[in-house]
């Protein structure tokens, strides 16, 4: 096996809140193979947003790494000083962000904004203009040299998320995080930009981190799925088998949960009652046992830790039986 | 051809409101006439001529003459080019350094804010006049003691008026897709912020013009500003003011033009504010 693209290790990030620190990221363990799409799903509040953040190093200044490492590249992240991450912001790590409407500053023409992207690169102007009309011919937008003049208003959010990839692409990285980069996008769009993902996947091979609580997208778009709850990975698997066997409960009622997967005809709906615990004092043993049908007294006390159930297939739940 | 049209067409935005036509006019026309005002004042504004001291309007003199008999239409055209030296220069001077410190004091470390906003909220707590009064006596009269008091005193309102847009442009999401492609402190602030903070600093500079050329106005005629034989508006008004009794010409001659540039730049910085800051409009 290859040398992960990206590989974190029992990763923990805690907010400090006047009622404590809240660990919003609790031993997080996630690797991404080069060329691989991993997708990480779960529900707003999960995790999903402070883990890219860290990966990215961009947290907050409230935000503490407590323990673990983020390994990339050869090096940690954690702890490298601030004028090597930023290197490595727009050279190796390139993000996709959630809204595209405003990834693009207002002011500048997307040429212009596009030519910056690339301050990396010692070449010329028309260097890059020559790169950005390549990229946008691969990420679909048609008449490039016309688009170079124009405002980012003056653009459809879906062309604009097309835009953000190619900048992204721009930058030459060996793995992209791409933030809920549909969820501001209509289904129609949804669908042109997760091929469009896999294309560049296929055509460039790096490696994308794909971050959702769009069940459906990341069925769709990856290889292996991560599910998070309140901070922890519940569930890993190769996407098939999430979704044909899914062990841990949380991921099972999340799958239920879903419209497009609902086969219950005329029946409601299926929710999961109750909210994401409170990070600042997180229930002791399994977070998800507030809110689990089937919690022990054993997951109410005792913390599970993945259980290995077929190849690649870990779930942390007392329940689930190897 | 968009680059050639797209001031044009802010030209004809800013002209559709009457007091935006007319601002326009006024700052056009206080322009031209400064800046060609010794070619077109019709005598030397410092030539004295005693045996006419004070007289009247006339055909010889469009506005009459002061004290000296020196003519008050070319006292009154070159004083624009003072004022409008004045205000210009000031303005820039406080903006070139105002709106790095408010860009830094906004997006940069908390820190420096916190450290900003204390040194501004010192330098707006000194008394004015008093300060020009000190500084006239170390460094002595002259255009550039005024432009420097009214630089050091308009300082803090650029600096504020830039961290506040700053603050609420910082957390915008071109800014994060910014620092996600490993956009630098110096890039994010020059190339990202600024800019977007440009249309509240051009409404904010429009109404800086007439209070700046009020408080040139004002140094000069309290005899700290402007130093003869330069022709200023405020030290035309001084002259009128001991004469108001017998002629009243010289002090209402020269606060008509400050006036009408007041009103002037003031109802064009409205009409900015309007067609920039659509949300800023009351």
């Amino acid at each position: 096996m290859t040398a992960p693209v990206l590989g974190i290790e029992d990763l923990s990030v805690s907010y400090t809140t006047p009622h404590g620190p809240l660990q919003a990221v609790s031993g997080v363990d996630l690797s991404v193979g080069p060329g691989e799409i991993v997708g990480i799903i779960g529900e707003s509040g999960c995790g999903k947003s402070t883990l890219v953040a860290a990966i990215m190093g961009m947290l907050p200044g409230s935000a503490r790494i407590g323990s673990g490492a983020i390994r990339f590249g050869g090096r940690d992240l954690v702890g490298l000083p601030r004028e090597e991450m930023r290197k490595l912001r727009g050279g190796g790590l390139a993000l996709v962000s959630q809204n595209p409407m405003t990834a693009f500053n207002p002011v500048h023409t997307i040429g212009r904004q596009l030519t910056d992207f690339q301050h990396r690169e010692g070449v010329s102007n028309a260097v890059k203009r020559a790169r950005i009309t390549d990229m946008f011919d691969q990420v679909g937008i048609t008449d490039p040299s016309r688009r170079l003049h124009a405002y980012p208003h003056e653009f459809s959010g879906g062309m604009l998320q097309r835009m953000a990839i190619a900048a992204a692409l721009l930058t030459r990285p060996q793995l992209i995080i791409a933030d809920e980069p549909t969820t501001a996008l209509d289904v129609t769009l949804e669908a042109q930009i997760i091929a469009l993902l896999r294309r560049t996947r296929d055509e460039q091979g790096c490696s994308i981190l794909f971050v959702s609580h769009h069940l459906g997208a990341v069925a769709q778009l990856c290889d292996r799925v991560l599910v998070m709850y309140a901070g922890v990975v519940v569930e890993a698997a190769p996407v098939a088998e999430l979704f044909r066997h899914p062990a841990h409960p949380y991921t099972q009622r999340l799958l239920a949960c879903d419209p497009a997967l609902d086969a219950g005809g005329d029946q409601p709906l299926p929710t999961i009652a109750g909210q994401v615990p409170n990070l600042v004092n997180p229930p002791e043993g399994c977070r998800f046992a507030p809110r689990c049908l089937c919690a022990t007294g054993r997951c109410v006390r005792e913390r599970p830790q993945p259980v290995e159930l077929a190849p690649a297939h870990a779930a942390a739940c007392h329940l689930v039986a190897p | 051809m968009p680059r050639f049209s797209a001031p044009l067409r802010f030209l004809q935005r800013i002209a559709a409101d009457p007091a935006g036509l007319f601002g326009l006019v006024v700052a056009v026309l206080f322009t031209i006439v400064a800046l060609l005002s010794n070619e077109i004042s019709p005598y030397d504004p410092a030539h004295i001529a005693v045996i006419h001291r004070l007289e009247g309007p006339s055909r010889a003199h469009l506005l009459g003459t002061d004290q000296l008999g020196r003519d008050t239409l070319s006292r009154i055209l070159v004083g624009s080019r003072t004022a409008l030296g004045v205000s210009v220069v000031s303005i820039l001077l406080a903006a070139t350094i105002g709106a790095p410190l408010g860009l830094l004091a906004g997006y940069g470390p908390r820190w420096f804010g916190t450290v900003l906003l204390l040194l501004l909220d010192i330098v707006n707590s000194l008394p004015m006049i008093m300060f020009a009064l000190a500084l006239l006596v170390l460094v002595g009269p002259g255009f550039w003691t005024v432009v420097g008091v009214i630089a050091f005193f308009s300082v803090p309102g650029y600096a504020r008026l830039i961290r506040a847009q700053t603050l609420s442009l910082g957390q915008s999401g071109f800014i994060l897709a910014a620092r996600a492609m490993g956009a630098g402190l110096g890039r994010i602030l020059f190339v990202h912020l600024l800019p977007n903070a440009m249309g509240a600093l051009l409404v904010v500079v429009t109404m800086d013009i007439p209070s700046v050329i009020g408080l040139e106005a004002g140094l000069s005629f309290l005899g700290i500003g402007i130093q003869p034989p330069t022709p200023s508006w405020g030290s035309i008004l001084n002259d009128g003011f001991s004469f108001i009794r017998n002629t009243p010409d010289l002090v209402i001659f020269a606060g008509l033009p400050l006036v009408a540039t007041t009103i002037g730049f003031t109802f064009l910085g409205e009409r900015l504010r309007q067609i920039l800051q659509p949300k800023a409009a009351p």
